[in-house]
C-alpha cells in the first residue's frame, strides 16, 4: 500500500488530479504493479556495465534543434486547437 | 451478382475493378453497409468518413473508365487506428481529452495509402491512447468481438481487429507497443503484423512508449498484410528513427513451400509451460508436425529471458508513456477546463483529472515514480540492463535458428468484464508478444484454428529486417491451414 503522503507526492509528479476512488484504487494497485516488476532483480544479468551506451544510440538520431519552417495554413490550424491564444501565441494562464 | 463483395482478397478485389465487375463506389458502399449491419453490435469504428470515401471512390472509377493504369491498393476500403493522424478527421485515440481534436496533418503512412489511391473508410476503436489488452480502456466503450460478441476482440488495436474480423473493409492499420496489434489480430481470428522497428514511419501516430511503437498491418491473409505492409514502409525525414533497409518488403510473397528442407524453426520451450492453455499448445504442435511433414528442421531452443521481458516492459513503457503523455496539459490543444481555472496548475491537474481515463492515469503515475529521484536506477536501469540481456538472448537464437514460433497469447479472447478491474491479470496477456517490441524484432500473428468459436493464434518471429522471410512462411502454414 501506498501511503497518503507518497500517493500525493505521485499525483503531484504526474500533474494529475484523483477523484478519492482512484486514489484508494492506486494506492493498492501501484505497489503490486512495482512488486511484479521487482522480479527483475533476482535476475542475474550480462551486460551490466554497457546500458549508457543504448541511451547514447537514440541520443544520435535526434535531428538538430532549429525552427523548420511551416506553411501559414497548418500553423493556423494548429492554434485554432488551443484554447485560449492571443494573436500567433498559444496563451496560458498565471500561476 | 456472384461474387460476394466482403469475402474478397486485395488482389481479387483489383482485378474486379479493372475487369469493371464492380465499380470502387460499389465495394466502398458494400462495406459502408455492412458497418450499418453489423457495427451497432461490434463497435469497432469511432468515426466514418463516408462523403470523402466515396468521392475517392469516384476519381478512381472515373480513372479505370478512362483506361489509367491503377495501383493494386486504389479503390481499396482500409479502416485506421484512431491515434494515427489522417487530415481534417477526428482523431481521439480512444481518449476523452481528445474528443473534438481535428487532424491538422496526415501521417506519414496516410500520405503513402492516399498516394496509392486507397479508400479511408474509418477510424477504428482502441484503448485509451494505446494502453490496454482489451479495448475496455476506450473512452467511448469497448468493442466486441465478432466472433462472440460477449467477449474481448483484444487490444489496443481492437477495432481495427474486429473491423477486419467482421469483413467491415479490406484491411486496417494498427500500432503495436507490446503486442497491440498481434494480440488482437490472434484473438479476432485474422493476419496481424508488427514489423521491424524503423520499417515504418510513426510521424503521425501519436506516441505511447516511442522506443516501442511501430505501426503494422491487420487482414485477413498474409497475401494482403505483404500487399498493405509494402506501400507504408520506408524511411522518411520526419522521422529519423525510420530507415531504408536493403531488403523492401515484396508485396508478392514467394512461394516456399518446397524449400522448407533449408529451414530450421525454433520453438522456445519457456513460451510452452503451463501458462498456456492446452488447446492452443495443441494447435500448434499440430502445424509444427505439418511443417516437419513439408521438410521443415525444428529445433527446441531456451529463451531464458521470457521470465523477465514482462517486467522489463512494464518498467520502460510506462517511463516512456510518463514523458509522452505530458504533452495532453489542457494548454495546446484537446480538451481543457482553462476556462473554468483559476491558475496555471489548476489547467495541468484537473485537465488532465477529469479527461484522462484509469490505465492512462496509473500507467503516468507509474512512470513518474520509476523514473523519481531514488527509484531511477534501482528500475530504470535495471530494466535498461535487463533490455540488453532479451536482445543478447535473441541474438543468441538466430544464430541456431531462422525463425522462431510462439503462440501469439496464453489464451483465447476472454469475457467483457474478467480482467478490466485486475490491471496486472491483464498485463500478463502480453507475455508472448512484448520481448519482440523490447528487441525491436518483426513478427506475426496467424489463425490456426478455433477453440469452440474462439479463434487461435501462433506468432512468428523473425530477424530484424525479414519480414518478407516471416510473411513467405506465414503463407505456408496459412496454405496448409486451408488444404
Amino acid at each position: 500500500m501506498l501511503s497518503e503522503k507518497e500517493i500525493n507526492h505521485l499525483t503531484k509528479l504526474a500533474r494529475i488530479e484523483l477523484t478519492a476512488e482512484e486514489k484508494r484504487q492506486f494506492k493498492k494497485q501501484i505497489p503490486e504493479i512495482l512488486s511484479f516488476v521487482s522480479k527483475l532483480k533476482k535476475v542475474n544479468l550480462i551486460h551490466k556495465d554497457n546500458v549508457d551506451k543504448n541511451t547514447d544510440n537514440y541520443i544520435k538520431l535526434l535531428r538538430p534543434d532549429e525552427v523548420i519552417n511551416c506553411s501559414p495554413k497548418i500553423i493556423e490550424s494548429m492554434l485554432k486547437q488551443a484554447p485560449l491564444r492571443q494573436g500567433n501565441f498559444i496563451k496560458i494562464k498565471d500561476d | 451478382m456472384s461474387i460476394s463483395l466482403d469475402q474478397l482478397t486485395i488482389k481479387q478485389a483489383h482485378q474486379g475493378l479493372i475487369d469493371k465487375q464492380f465499380s470502387a463506389e460499389e465495394l466502398s458502399e458494400t462495406y459502408f453497409q455492412k458497418i450499418e449491419q453489423r457495427d451497432v453490435q461490434i463497435h469497432a469504428f469511432l468515426s466514418l468518413q463516408k462523403k470523402e470515401a466515396l468521392a475517392q471512390a469516384r476519381l478512381i472509377d472515373q480513372q479505370i473508365k478512362q483506361r489509367k493504369e491503377i495501383n493494386l491498393l486504389a479503390g481499396i476500403p482500409l479502416a485506421i487506428k484512431d491515434n494515427i493522424l489522417v487530415k481534417h478527421t477526428y482523431t481521439t485515440a480512444g481518449s476523452q481529452i481528445l474528443k473534438n481534436f481535428v487532424a491538422p496533418v496526415d501521417a506519414t503512412v496516410i500520405r503513402k495509402l492516399k498516394e496509392q489511391g486507397v479508400i479511408l473508410i474509418g477510424k477504428t476503436n482502441m484503448d485509451e491512447f494505446a494502453m490496454g489488452s482489451s479495448t475496455e480502456n476506450s473512452a467511448y466503450g469497448p468493442t466486441h468481438n465478432p466472433h462472440d460478441l460477449t467477449r474481448v476482440p483484444g487490444g489496443s488495436s481492437g477495432g481495427s481487429a474486429a473491423a477486419v474480423a467482421g469483413r467491415m473493409c479490406l484491411g486496417a492499420l494498427g500500432s503495436d507497443t507490446g503486442g497491440s496489434i498481434r494480440q488482437p489480430a490472434s484473438f479476432c481470428g485474422v493476419v496481424g503484423i508488427k514489423p521491424t522497428y524503423g520499417r515504418v514511419s510513426r510521424y503521425g501516430l501519436m506516441a505511447m512508449a516511442s522506443s516501442l511503437d511501430q505501426i503494422g498491418v491487420l487482414a485477413n491473409n498474409v497475401d494482403d498484410a505483404a500487399i498493405i505492409l509494402s506501400a507504408i514502409a520506408g524511411a522518411d525525414k520526419l522521422d529519423n528513427t525510420s530507415q531504408q533497409p536493403t531488403f523492401a518488403i515484396n508485396p508478392k510473397v514467394k512461394d516456399i513451400t518446397h524449400q522448407l528442407t533449408n529451414l530450421t524453426i525454433g520453438l522456445p520451450k519457456e513460451c510452452f509451460s503451463d501458462q498456456l492453455s492446452k488447446p492452443i499448445k495443441q494447435q500448434i504442435n499440430q502445424v509444427v508436425e505439418q511443417l516437419v511433414k513439408q521438410g521443415a528442421k525444428i529445433k527446441e531452443v531456451n529463451l531464458s529471458s521470457l521470465e523477465y521481458a514482462l517486467p522489463c516492459y512494464y518498467i520502460i513503457m510506462p517511463a516512456e508513456v510518463s514523458a509522452n503523455l505530458s504533452r495532453y496539459d489542457g494548454i495546446r490543444y484537446g480538451n481543457s477546463i482553462m476556462e473554468k481555472a483559476k491558475n496555471l496548475s489548476e489547467v495541468y491537474f484537473r485537465t488532465r483529472g477529469q479527461y484522462l481515463g484509469s490505465e492512462a492515469k496509473r500507467r503516468i503515475m507509474l512512470g513518474a515514480y520509476i523514473l523519481s529521484a531514488g527509484y531511477y536506477d534501482e528500475y530504470y536501469r535495471q530494466a535498461q540492463q535487463a533490455l540488453q540481456s532479451i536482445k543478447q538472448d535473441f541474438a543468441n537464437i538466430f544464430k541456431q535458428v531462422d525463425y522462431l514460433i510462439t503462440p501469439t497469447t496464453p489464451t483465447t479472447a476472454f469475457r467483457l468484464g474478467d480482467k478490466i478491474a485486475d490491471p496486472l491479470a491483464m498485463y500478463l496477456s502480453d507475455l508472448y508478444t512484448v520481448s519482440v517490441n523490447l528487441t525491436g524484432l518483426p513478427a506475426i500473428s496467424l489463425p490456426i484454428g478455433n477453440e469452440g468459436k474462439l479463434p487461435i493464434g501462433l506468432q512468428i518471429i523473425g530477424r530484424h529486417w525479414e519480414e518478407n522471410q516471416i510473411l513467405q512462411l506465414g503463407r505456408v502454414i496459412e496454405k496448409l491451414n486451408n488444404d
